[in-house]
């Protein structure tokens, strides 16, 4: 009898020492090596836009994720709120001050942030093993298939790769002259423009090597444009997007009414496509569902171009 | 400052010999000053972003044709802009005659003294806290916090306190509030973009539709200055020769504070807070008209119209095809301007 | 005291302005006397900052209860739990931060307001804080790569330390005017943040990002380190001041009395100053700025012990430190774990108490 307790006792601790050497890993990127659980539990993810939708199109739900979030009103996950059961994630503040005591009391065993909170890296670390992923850096897939590896879901990585190549081979071969089309993405504002595509849309228009103006290729994005040089933009396609938290579908009704608007080539001939801002995150499902969009608005009707 | 001005002003007395009437050369200078402010507006219509032909420029003015492109941009983009700009630079330039007056301090504008940031602050804070973004609520806030801050400041200062301190609680106040906007804004949420570019006072073609709800108040505010005049060139002599040319002092101090409020209100809600307008304009005035406040105004007016397009103006042209806020240019102006007052003035 | 402001005014000729100004009330003392009252409000002071402490340490969005993190407080030697992580190491820096950088900005705002005599003078106000986020931003947004991470706070002080000078520079031109001080700082500051509106708003958007992440600098970020480095400067300015004690008392009268008091105020004073900036600038790089903090806390404590710098700097400190503490544990408990800013915190609850504080001693000056 004793000896039996024994067997199964050492057995046990065998197995304890065998899973807890299989349960940890190297994970390295550019921004370092870090030891990472195999199997992660309870993720905590400290971007809502990029990091939190990607984890939940892999179909993990973090534990935790920052939000945004206006005093007596619900925590708002944007980007994933519209697509996702949002409920089980727990609100750790906003992503430039998170409540680092909220994020321990999750008993997280993986935190996920991007390089500009690369600050708090140390402090983050003392919780549980900390991974920067370069989202503002690379392409998506690259730091998607990073976090795929990350929380064990590089198959379902795979499939969503899969399907996006898809659609960018099917979109080339419908369209093969792609390049000689040309396309701007673009957010108006009241008194000024910036050259921004959101959720995916700029890698996709990339990866499908759509044209770009030369004025495009040139330009500063992320600044704000006078609206009286949207006419250098002047492309075949121009995409803009709305945010209806911020009314700029009526903000903006009075430049879409002035001439300048109207003459621009994309409108005049009906080449304009209005989407919304948060309809997808900095994601694989970004890129997929951009993707699509773009294919079927773009190959699905004869399509003019500037002589 | 002084050695510019002096030499100036004897040179100015010089061209008009002192047989000429007063009035008469201060409306020749008016005129001059006016014609000035045509100009730099033809200029302010013309330059830009992009680029559009003088004679394009000279056409929309007089016979508009809106189906041109470049005429269309001057006519829906560049006007709209330069009535915002017009109208807030002789708002604040108002203001500013008025505060300096009323506080007996040069160094007294509606932003040192807290007016604007409180206006912002209470902005911010409605927009934040309690989502309104309705163009209303704006300028509500706006007026409140205005009106706060202002009693606020005069309440900091106490009594006859001399202007000294007027103006430290002034910056302690504007410090207050600025401290708290920033920290406001810290708190992360969608649409702060917006908030922290209309911050540093911005001026754009969106903002003439706001001239359409803020016309009455500016319109209570410029006549209570217009009123004012006879009282404050009473005022100042001295509370006492006011008091015993029949002045009521309590009551002129509450009608130009009251008169400051709206004015400077009006220009947070319509371009946010737009700094040291008001501090610049009534010296710049004072070149040409010692402290006659019938004459006063109508030269600060002129010329706060002529800063602020100008501005403006070099706000639009300087980083091309970018446009930086006004309010970063004309602190870069009127930053300077005030060291040199201090330096000059407090010895 | 009627005939030293008439001292005052007759040796600074301030056109243009009135100088019935002195608000400070002076009360001359020159020895360190301290009373059995100073004592007394040392005492509850430290006792009311130990409480906040003892609580702030054992209350947060990670439940321990006061028991338990009493016991992993006064027993170091603990191996390393969950609990006594966060408690040595997300919280102890935290608390540790509020109180040094709430000491530091209220002995930095005792010594500006005595040098100017001006009871509204504060830190914020000569321009460090406006230098020192320049600089960072300079660093972050314009010209990347050129200072590491590490050395960033550093350049942040400096900077701050270089516009202090600048101003103090500008200030005195002829001979050095208190007054002129903070107004030359409010014209710096104003060309400064313009600067910095521009660097915000056409800087790459990613540097913007982690620039403001640096510049909104709150208690959370506060790690082991940058307390040492924070300790380090508090501890070289802060017992330089209080031992200048008897010459503030003096500059707080009136520069023609410390001089014939035998106090040189070219140096006094620009020694005082340099002090103050460096504690506000340490304290601006380790948690952003907490401007309120320097312009109220020697105000409360005048309220206890006068204008007896003695004793005034000590307990300034005091009441800093557990403004700081305050305002940074009901910020991140109250809508936790929406995280306000101490900062934010101290402005609301102490903004009224400083205004019925400012009227009331108008009016005792009044009569």
């Amino acid at each position: 009898m004793l000896f039996f307790k024994t067997v199964i006792i050492t057995l046990l601790f065998i197995l304890a020492i065998d899973v807890q050497a299989e349960d940890k890993k190297i994970f390295s990127n550019q921004f370092g090596d870090v030891e990472v659980p195999v199997n992660p539990q309870c993720v905590v993810s400290l971007h809502d836009f990029s990091l939190t939708i990607q984890l939940m199109e892999l179909g993990v739900t973090p534990c935790g994720s920052v939000a945004r979030k206006k005093l007596w009103k619900p925590a708002y996950f944007r980007g994933a709120q519209h697509r996702f059961n949002t409920d089980a994630i727990k609100y750790v503040g906003s992503h430039s001050s998170p409540d680092i005591e909220a994020i321990a009391s999750l008993k997280p065993d993986l935190i996920i942030g991007l390089s500009y909170q690369k600050k708090w890296v140390e402090k983050l670390a003392t919780i549980a093993p900390v991974v920067i992923l370069p989202t503002r850096e690379s392409h998506t897939t690259i730091w998607a298939e990073q976090l795929a590896s990350l929380v064990n879901k590089s198959d379902k990585f795979k499939q969503q790769q899969k399907e996006y190549n898809w659609i960018l081979a099917e979109f080339n071969r419908l369209l093969p002259n792609a390049s000689e089309i040309s396309i701007t993405t673009l957010e108006v504002y009241e008194d000024n423009f910036q050259l921004i595509g959101r959720g995916g849309l700029d890698h996709v228009i990339e990866d499908m090597k759509l044209g770009r103006v030369e004025a495009y290729q040139k330009a500063k994005k992320g600044v704000n444009y006078s609206l009286e040089r949207i006419s250098d933009f002047n492309s075949d396609v121009i995409v803009d997007t709305y945010e209806p938290l911020l009314n700029s579908r009526e903000d903006t009704q009075d430049f879409r009414n002035s001439l300048q608007w109207k003459n621009l080539f994309a409108i005049k001939n009906n080449q304009f496509l209005y989407f919304h801002r948060s309809r997808y995150g900095e994601s694989m499902g970004g890129l997929i569902g951009s993707a699509y969009l773009l294919s079927s608005h773009l190959t699905e009707r004869p399509l003019k171009s500037q002589p | 400052m002084q050695a510019l001005i002096k030499p100036l002003n004897t040179t100015i007395d010089r061209i008009f010999n002192t047989t000429v009437p007063v009035h008469y050369k201060y409306s020749v200078f008016l005129s001059c000053l006016f014609f000035a402010l045509l100009i730099v507006c033809f200029f302010h219509l013309s330059l830009g972003a992009k680029n559009i032909p003088w004679e394009l420029a000279w056409q929309a003015l007089t016979m508009p044709d809106y189906t041109n492109p470049d005429q269309n941009i001057i006519l829906t983009i560049r006007i709209p802009r330069l009535y915002v700009a017009l109208i807030a630079g002789g708002a604040l330039a108002i203001a500013g005659v008025l505060i300096q007056a009323i506080s007996h301090n040069p160094l007294a504008d509606p932003g040192i003294l807290g007016i604007n940031s409180g206006a912002a602050f209470f902005v911010v804070i409605g927009s934040v806290f309690f989502s309104t973004n309705s163009s209303i609520y704006l300028a509500l806030s706006a007026f409140l916090g205005a009106l706060f801050a202002a009693g606020l400041v005069f309440l900091l200062s106490g009594k006859n306190r001399g202007a000294e301190r007027l103006i430290l609680s002034g910056v302690a106040i504007t410090a207050l509030f600025s401290a708290m906007t920033a920290i406001v804004l810290l708190v992360d949420q969608q649409g702060l973009e917006k908030l922290r570019h209309w911050l540093t006072g911005s001026i754009g073609a969106s903002d003439a539709k706001k001239i359409l709800w803020v016309w009455p108040y500016l319109l209570v505010g410029g006549i209570g200055a217009i009123v004012l005049t006879r009282s404050l060139n009473a005022y100042h002599l001295g509370e006492k020769v006011a008091n015993s040319l029949g002045v009521n002092i309590k009551r002129l101090k509450i009608i130009t504070i009251l008169s400051i409020v709206l004015l400077s209100g009006s220009v947070v809600a319509l371009a946010g807070p737009i700094g040291f307008v008001g501090l610049v304009v009534p010296h710049m005035a004072r070149l040409f008209v010692k402290n006659n406040y019938l004459w006063l105004l109508p030269f600060a007016l002129v010329c706060g119209a002529l800063l602020l397009v100008s501005a403006d103006l070099v706000a639009r042209i300087i980083i091309d095809p970018y446009e930086i806020n006004t309010g970063i240019v004309t602190a870069l102006i009127g930053a300077p301007v005030f060291i040199a007052l201090v330096i000059g003035r407090l010895r | 005291m009627s005939d030293i402001q008439g001292n005052v005014s007759k040796n600074i000729p301030l056109p243009n302005f009135r100088t019935k100004t002195l608000f400070i009330k002076p009360a001359p003392s020159i020895l360190l006397r301290v009373r059995s009252k100073d004592v007394l409000s040392l005492i509850s002071f430290s006792l009311l900052g130990l409480v906040v402490f003892l609580f702030s340490i054992s209350s947060g969005s990670y439940e321990i209860s006061m028991l338990k993190s009493f016991k992993i407080l006064f027993s170091v030697g603990n191996p390393a739990q969950d609990a006594s992580k966060i408690i040595w190491d997300l919280r102890m820096p935290r608390l540790l931060a509020a109180i040094l950088c709430g000491s530091a900005l209220a002995i930095a705002g005792v010594v500006l307001q005595s040098i100017t005599r001006n009871a509204l003078a504060s830190p914020g106000l000569i321009g460090v804080e406006a230098g020192a986020s320049v600089t960072l931003l300079l660093f972050i947004v314009a010209l990347p790569n050129i200072v590491s991470s590490f050395w960033l706070p550093f350049s942040a002080m400096i900077g701050g330390v270089s516009v202090a000078l600048f101003i103090y520079f500008l200030s005195s031109f002829g001979r050095f005017l208190p007054i002129r001080l903070i107004l030359v700082g409010v014209g710096i500051s104003s060309i400064l943040s313009a600067i910095s509106d521009l660097l915000i708003t056409y800087g790459d958007i990613d540097r913007v990002e982690s620039a403001l992440l640096w510049l909104g600098g709150s208690l959370h970020q506060v790690d082991w380190p940058q307390i040492k480095v924070m300790w380090l400067w508090f501890a070289v300015a802060a017992p330089l001041i209080w031992l200048l004690f008897r010459e503030l008392n003096l500059l707080a009268l009136g520069d023609s009395i410390a001089i014939s008091r035998g106090v040189s105020n070219k140096i006094i004073v620009p020694v005082l100053l340099i002090c103050s900036v460096i504690l506000t600038s340490a304290s601006v790089a380790t948690v952003g700025t907490l401007t309120f903090v320097g312009l109220m806390a020697p105000h409360i404590a005048r309220q206890f012990c006068g204008n007896r710098h003695g004793v005034l700097i000590p307990l300034s400190a005091l009441v800093g430190s557990v403004l700081v503490l305050l305002g940074d544990t009901i910020g991140r408990l109250l809508f936790a774990p929406l995280q306000l800013p101490a900062g934010l915190v101290i402005v609301l609850f102490g903004s009224p108490y400083f205004i019925y504080l400012i009227i009331r001693l108008n009016r005792q000056q009044a009569t």
